[in-house]
């Protein structure tokens, strides 16, 4: 596939959705017409509506309590203010242990790391605290960011640099 | 200020009823959205559980940048993915694979079920050959019916990069209708002028 391909295929997407410029809809056309490796990409492509009704219908027996659980479960965490810095060494050594921990150190306020990727993860630690992992801004994913609400509605910010083969 | 709004500003001060009513006819779309991108009924109810969760912790922080519902859709995406990675990072347990809901969505008439429930295993036997990411891309756009231009922002994509997952997974979908299931294949669409 070339650049025009490419471009078109790009193209073809915006303008089933009508969001393509007349003159532009116009050249799609003309390459489509010109272009039989486009043309079969178009089919192939084409919206499939079949399963459409999918994410809708009612909750499955059981889900909307075990959802509301452990809501309960971390609404009395939050009022008994477990979120701390010292809540979570137990959980940290845990995660030590389980990989080469290289660096930890501790800081507060704006986000220290670059943007940059979109990788996303949240770390089940142990001892029950959940450390939710906000941002990995580097592509190896050996910078982690974990950020934990503090019960004085502040926030801490712990950094981990971890090695590169821990699995979270 | 909106209902909604206000309701979340009530929420991230720690209000109870409000962040109820704020989840409530919302966990629907959660867990289903979770399911379909998992594919694992005890994974999407964590997952489901680990949304509306994280929402508590993090709602105080929350700046409305994004809309409410999809900010909801970035956290639900996100931790579905995480699920499918860690999910694919440990070993197959036996009897496992394409585990179904304990109940499936419910329709209009016992006839539609059936079909609903056949149309089901089918997305979930096909889509174990597509990547999360081209997974959560084709359940946003699919399914839930979101613009492109919204699943960027939800999945920090590029708009380009969304609609190229979104070819990837259609073509492997229809390509697996065609070969196992050729009586799904929607008719007369092949060949269909382009709007
Ligand atoms: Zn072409």
């Amino acid at each position: 596939m070339n650049s025009d391909c490419r471009r078109a295929m790009d193209r073809l997407e915006l303008s089933r959705q009508e969001r393509l410029a007349p003159h532009l809809r116009a050249r799609l056309q003309d390459h489509l017409g010109d272009c039989p490796a486009c043309r079969q990409e178009q089919q192939d492509t084409e919206p499939l509506d079949l399963f459409a009704g999918l994410t809708r219908g009612g909750l499955p027996a059981g889900v909307e309590n075990y959802i509301l659980g452990g809501l309960r479960v971390e609404e009395e965490r939050r009022d008994d203010g477990v979120w701390s810095v010292a809540s979570i060494w137990p959980a940290l050594a845990s995660l030590a242990a389980a990989a080469a921990l290289v660096v930890v150190w501790a800081l507060s306020g704006a986000n220290p790391v670059a943007p940059g990727t979109d990788l996303w993860l949240e770390a089940h630690a142990m001892n029950d605290v959940v450390a939710t992992v906000e941002d990995i801004r580097s592509p190896t994913a050996e910078i982690l960011a974990l950020s934990l609400p503090e019960p004085s509605g502040g926030r801490t910010e712990i950094i981990l640099i971890v090695d590169g083969s821990m699995d979270l | 200020m909106t209902d909604e709004a206000r309701l979340i500003a009530a929420a991230g001060r720690g209000d109870r009823n409000a962040f109820e009513k704020l989840v409530s006819g919302r966990q629907e779309r959660v867990f289903w959205t979770a399911y379909q991108v998992v594919g694992h009924f005890e994974d999407a109810r964590d997952v489901a559980q680990h949304v509306f969760i994280r929402l508590w912790q993090v709602l105080p922080r929350y700046r409305p940048g994004l809309s409410f519902d999809s900010w909801l859709h970035r956290i639900t995406i996100n931790l579905a993915i995480d699920a499918c990675r860690r999910r694919r990072a440990r070993p197959e347990v036996v009897g496992s694979e394409g585990s179904e809901p304990v109940a499936e969505p419910l329709t209009a008439s016992p006839f539609q079920d059936l079909r609903q429930r056949e149309v089901q295993r089918i997305f979930l036997r096909l889509a174990r050959r597509l990547s999360p990411r081209q997974r959560a891309v084709f359940v946003l756009k699919e399914m839930n019916d979101l613009k492109t231009t919204e699943i960027a922002k939800i999945m920090k994509l590029t708009p380009s990069t969304v609609r190229n997952h979104l070819h990837q997974a259609r073509k492997e979908l229809r390509r697996g209708l065609a070969r196992d299931y050729p009586e799904y294949m929607p008719k007369g669409s092949a060949g269909k002028e382009t709007p």
